[in-house]
């Protein structure tokens, strides 16, 4: 009896401490973030805009700055719902707007488009209220990103 | 034994809201039509010449959009990430400038003008990082409706 009392009980916290080890998230906030960038090896200062609000810049190998940006996208949920990472580098010469849009046309996760200062940006968003496993779902986010940039650098600003 | 009872009913309620709930990394037609019918999507399932799935769905108000499957890791069973897509037939009548400023301006969602200079709306989904299938799928058509909602005021409308 003792036996089958002890089994189950294992069985219950087994299931239990798994639920727990893939628990997703809704929100997070910027330190978390930060926190996961560094682990997962990248160089990232965590620092807050004009108004306020977290934002996360990260050296990449290239030397390009990546920004990471923050948007509460529901306020009555606590942290950030919305990440998005964003780069841009000003071009000598005009990229023409069809190769922009082909660019996007045979690219996944990120676009690319011309800012009103003349230079051209790659942009990608995470919408953590989906419902993700944190620290993969920010590993996968971070690799494709910046296989998107060595293409946006390579394909448009031609470096 | 009423006590073994009680514990074994537990573990049975808990293995259910687990399977309920549970992490997936990949997925495939029959969970995402599953997903689509309970929540009242109009849809029909087709498949590519090589056999991958493909679903046609209503959208928005009622405007025809594509969902894709993509077998990112053939190593592994199921579909790693999905795209939705619509494309738009204008007669070539949207320009670049329009396309650009929408990508500028709004996000969870990338346009483009294709071969025929039609625009196009495409929103990218990666499953590997580990999801709850049915809500990560219908925020991410909820994301893509209202990204369409915009697009079609400030790209197509034009």
């Amino acid at each position: 009896m003792k036996n089958i009392l002890r089994l189950t009980t294992i069985l219950l916290l087994a299931l239990v401490s798994g639920a727990m080890a893939a628990s997703l998230v809704h929100s997070a906030d910027a330190e978390t973030i930060h926190g996961i960038l560094k682990k997962i090896g990248y160089k990232a200062s965590l620092g807050v805009n004009g108004a306020g609000v977290p934002e996360i810049s990260i050296n990449t190998k290239g030397n390009q700055i990546v920004y990471l940006y923050f948007f509460d996208d529901d306020k009555r949920r606590a942290g950030y719902e919305g990440l998005q990472l964003m780069a841009c580098s000003s071009v000598s010469g005009e990229v023409p707007p069809e190769m922009i849009s082909y660019w996007n046309q045979t690219h996944r996760y990120a676009k690319a488009y011309g800012d009103e200062n003349g230079s051209i940006c790659i942009e990608s968003d995470l919408d953590l209220s989906l419902g993700l496993v944190l620290d993969s779902a920010m590993k996968v986010f971070m690799k494709k990103f910046m296989q998107n940039l060595d293409a946006y650098e390579l394909e448009l600003i031609g470096r | 034994m009423t006590k073994i009872k009680i514990l074994a009913l537990s573990v049975l309620l808990l293995a259910a809201g687990a399977a309920a709930q549970s992490v997936v990394t990949a997925t495939d037609a029959t969970q995402v039509t599953r997903v689509l019918s309970a929540n009242d999507y109009e849809f029909g399932l087709d498949a590519e010449d090589d056999g991958t799935p493909i679903v046609k769905l209503q959208v928005g108000d009622g405007y025809n959009a594509i969902l894709f499957f993509y077998d990112d890791n053939p190593g592994q069973p199921g579909y790693e990430s999905l795209q939705l897509y619509i494309g738009f037939a204008v007669d070539g009548k949207i320009s670049l400038a329009t396309i650009n400023d929408w990508n500028y301006n709004y996000r969870f969602a990338r346009s483009y003008l294709d071969d025929d200079l039609d625009p196009v709306l495409e929103s990218d989904l990666d499953l590997s990082g580990g999801v709850v299938l049915e809500n990560t799928l219908l925020v991410f058509l909820q994301n893509f409706e209202a990204a369409l909602e915009s697009f079609v005021t400030e790209v197509v409308g034009k």
